[in-house]
């Protein structure tokens, strides 16, 4: 039994269309959450080889409607999700939460699965190209988006999201959130025994649901939260990673700030029971930190990106060197981002301040990010299969000289060593065995 | 350690929250003196020839009796630890060097590092050490009372192996709303340590992490404790009028631990609330000084909770500064319902004379403008909160 065969909460599996079906027509016909008028303007766009203008707006109101699925929970659910301090009960979902954090918190709520999540990370990036290209005469004309990526695109749009009468989080998922604040759970709890044999992004969802409601919740719910929290934590501390347990010690910081002196006692108690004060930060540094490496990531995944990317990273270059820990995993994918960049190319003005910032980081901070950040970091894993991008990967990783046998992950370690030998194939294949189990496939 | 040791497990009873143990003690300093035996008497001892001798009625006993059932309840049995401590409850009542008065909090723990886990972003300077017993309290203050003040304290690590105490200065990373440390030093309940500051001008707190609060009193007049309520319903009627979302609730958190923490170090104030008020209509308080722009303290809490940029920050602690300079000089601070001070250095005068059938107030100047208040609410006022000289606090108003 695997982590894949249990798991805590999962996403609707009723079929809304094949993926055997191409027709268009047929496919925006079952877009229940779109008017019978835009199904018939998508089909007709179809038809005309508009595929670029039916793909983006099929996008966009995909994109919309998940979005406001995700509000629905709360935005500073969201934020803690998304481990961003910057999202609180005042942001506008819908500009502070790019479409890639939507769809992989939808994928962890179980709002999507996981091949569907990967499906619709690959037509983003391809709807964003094509939305941003230039007219450029030097551009070749012939380069458009073909009928199967608009085909594509909007099927698993349809499917996911589209396609469902209303979209809605899974309602195990509901269930056990309202839980954890209305029961106190036991190692025997169903719950819990299911909850220790999923995936880690279960439990890493759960540990953002606890934290948040320990940032929400008053007398009695507070009181539940603790414990399990106190239960579930300690129980889960060995095997989690350090941006999590950054998460938790940032948290109990924030709530030091905030004068919350019940939550306070509650995240106290939790520390003190797995001797994790060392991932208290000194001050909330990292906050600002977090916020503009999300700004990097989020232009990074948007229209443009290839122009909007040089502002934010070059302030993120500008915060300084020492990049506090609680913010260096979000802060390391920022700039791997823009390194990388994307099958059509990298943002050219964006590299020198981000070079700036991987000049700064020392051996230590790497294996770091080797051993603790790496294996859920679904936008790099995702990158890490692009030919274009395993070139730009394996020139920055062999320059830094890293020694495998300080990786504790064997599927880590090998993609390390297939990195150094540059054996693109075999890096191809292990990030997306990583990319799987990332996604709880 | 002759003479010490820690009872071992925790007590069974809930000390924390409403149920904690609570101890006031009321000192009479003027019993605090020296009897002489009469004429009459030194006749009839000089028959017998024994020499007339001085008596002393001491508060000492009664502080360290209370005092040591504080630190058996937080589990701790030191005759040391109580010896010190009942001199410092003495010392801190008014420390001065060259003139200046300070206000320490001193924490006395067995291990300062331990302690300052709960502290995001503590940092600590042991400044000496000394022999583990009272006659080193005098040196403990005179090292670090200089070098504490609002955002630095004074600890007593307790002798580890030894008979030597350490003693030092810390800190820890304090926004505006962070958790002040009388209320942060019952987070850990297992971890043992003892806060003892100054409260108001006569009332010495002392507090242990299980939640045991002992309130030394020193005054003669006293009928009301001291009690945090009133502050805190003053606090919710200068809130009323900033909405209901949640960072009305933060906010009220905040504003009732400022007007807590500046009302501590002040010599005492009378507060009003009034809604819509305007003070040339009230003829009773035609003597004021009016604050233009007012002080909008939820403004200025606003924008730190939604940008928190330094310049926030700053724009809040300017507020605070404010505030404690105003509670510095006499008379009235009026504040309006949505947490804004609007006046200050208001005198009541009263508008009528009183017959001599009105009922007699005992009290000074400030008493009495209290009183004449009392008449104003519900009409010009919604609340007034009294804090006398020697830390009296009276909430009169509509608890919200």
């Amino acid at each position: 039994m695997n982590g894949a065969d249990i798991q805590l909460w999962t996403a609707p599996t009723q079929v809304t269309v094949s993926d055997r079906e191409s027709n268009p027509a047929a496919i925006a016909s079952r877009a229940l959450q779109l008017r019978s008028r835009e199904q018939h303007q998508i089909a007709s766009n179809f038809d005309a080889g508009n595929y670029e203008m039916a793909s983006s707006f099929v996008w966009m109101r995909t994109m919309a409607l998940l979005k406001k699925q995700l509000a629905s929970l709360g935005i500073e659910f969201i934020g803690e999700l998304l481990q961003r301090p910057d999202i609180d009960e005042y942001s506008d979902i819908s500009t502070a939460v790019s479409d890639a954090e939507a769809i992989s918190l939808a994928r962890d709520l179980g709002i999507i699965t996981s091949v569907q999540t990967m499906r619709l990370l690959h037509s983003q990036q391809v709807v964003t190209h094509f939305a941003a290209i230039d007219n450029d005469p030097s551009i070749d004309e012939d380069e458009i988006m073909t009928q199967e990526e608009a085909v594509g695109c909007l099927r698993v749009c349809v499917q996911g999201v589209l396609g469902h009468e209303t979209v809605s989080v899974a309602e195990d998922f509901k269930s056990f959130r309202s839980k954890l604040e209305t029961e106190t759970f036991s190692l025997q709890s169903p719950e819990i025994v299911k909850l220790f044999s999923s995936p880690y992004f279960f439990m890493r969802t759960a540990i953002s649901i606890l934290l948040s409601l320990f940032k929400t919740g008053k007398g009695a719910q507070l009181e539940h939260t603790a414990r399990n929290a106190n239960l579930i934590i300690s129980q889960y501390w060995a095997q989690l990673k350090a941006p999590e347990r950054w998460q938790i010690g940032q948290a109990y910081a924030q709530e030091f700030s905030e004068g919350r002196k019940e939550s306070v006692k509650g995240l106290h108690a939790v520390l003190v029971s797995v001797g994790g004060f060392d991932y208290v930060p000194e001050n909330l540094r990292s906050s600002t930190f977090v916020q503009v490496a999300s700004s990097v990531i989020a232009a990074h995944q948007g229209m443009n990106n290839f122009y909007n990317e040089p502002a934010p990273m070059s302030e993120l270059a500008s915060l300084g060197t020492s990049i506090p820990s609680p913010a260096l995993a979000k802060c390391m994918t920022a700039v791997l981002c823009v390194k990388l960049g994307n099958s059509y190319g990298t943002s050219h003005a964006a590299q020198e301040p981000a070079n700036r910032v991987l000049g700064s980081l020392s051996t230590e901070r790497w294996y770091y990010y080797f051993n603790e950040r790496l294996g859920n970091d679904r936008i790099i894993l995702s990158k890490l299969r692009d030919t274009r991008c395993q070139g730009r990967w394996i020139s920055i990783v062999q320059s830094l000289g890293l020694e495998a046998d300080q990786i504790s992950d064997k599927n880590i370690k090998a993609l390390l060593v297939a990195t150094t030998q540059n054996d693109v194939a075999k890096l191809s294949r292990i990030a997306s065995r990583l990319m799987e189990t990332a996604l709880g496939g | 350690m002759p003479g010490c040791y820690r009872k071992g497990g925790r007590i069974k009873r809930d000390l924390g929250g409403e149920g904690s143990p609570k101890r006031v003690v009321r000192s009479h300093w003027s019993k605090t003196r020296f009897m002489w035996f009469s004429n009459f008497g030194i006749e009839s001892f000089k028959g017998s020839k024994i020499l007339p001798q001085p008596v002393l009625v001491s508060f000492r006993d009664q502080t360290t009796g209370r005092i040591h059932d504080l630190l058996e309840d937080e589990g701790l049995a030191c005759a040391q630890s109580q010896n010190l401590l009942s001199y410092f409850a003495g010392a801190l009542l008014n420390y001065k060097e060259e003139g200046v008065e300070f206000l320490p909090s001193i924490i006395l723990c067995d291990s300062i590092d331990e302690f300052l886990k709960t502290f995001p972003g503590s940092v600590s300077h042991q400044i000496g050490s000394a022999p583990f017993q009272p006659e080193s309290g005098p040196q403990v203050l005179k090292d670090c009372a200089p070098l504490s003040g609002p955002n630095w304290y004074i600890f007593i690590e307790r002798p580890n192996g030894d008979d030597i105490l350490r003693y030092g200065i810390f800190t820890y990373f304090r926004l505006p709303t962070a958790i002040p440390l009388h209320e942060a030093v019952t987070i850990d309940p297992d971890q043992f340590s003892v806060l003892i500051r100054k409260a108001s001008t006569n009332t010495i707190d002392v507090r242990g992490s299980k939640g045991s609060l002992l309130t030394l009193i020193f005054s003669t007049v006293r009928e009301q404790v001291v009690s945090s309520e009133d502050i805190s319903h003053f606090a919710e009627r200068c809130c009323r009028g900033v909405g209901e979302d949640k960072i009305h609730e933060e906010f009220l958190r905040y504003f009732s631990r400022l007007l807590e923490a500046s009302l501590t170090s002040c010599h005492g104030t009378i507060l009003a609330c009034g809604e819509e008020m305007n003070i040339a209509d009230i003829e009773e308080m035609q003597d004021a000084v009016e604050v233009a722009p007012k002080i909008d303290f939820y403004e200025a809490f606003s924008q730190f909770k939604t940008g928190a940029t330094a310049e926030s920050i700053l724009t809040l602690q300017r507020c605070e500064d404010l505030l404690n300079g105003f509670l510095k000089c006499d008379g009235i601070i009026l504040f309006d319902v949505s947490g804004c001070i609007s006046a200050y250095r208001v005198f009541f005068r009263p508008s009528k004379v009183e017959g001599e059938d009105a009922p007699k107030i005992v009290g000074g100047a400030r008493r009495r403008a209290f009183e004449g208040l009392k008449g104003l609410l519900g009409e010009n006022l919604d609340s007034v909160l009294f804090r006398s000289q020697d830390g009296q606090t009276i909430f009169c108003g509509e608890a919200a």
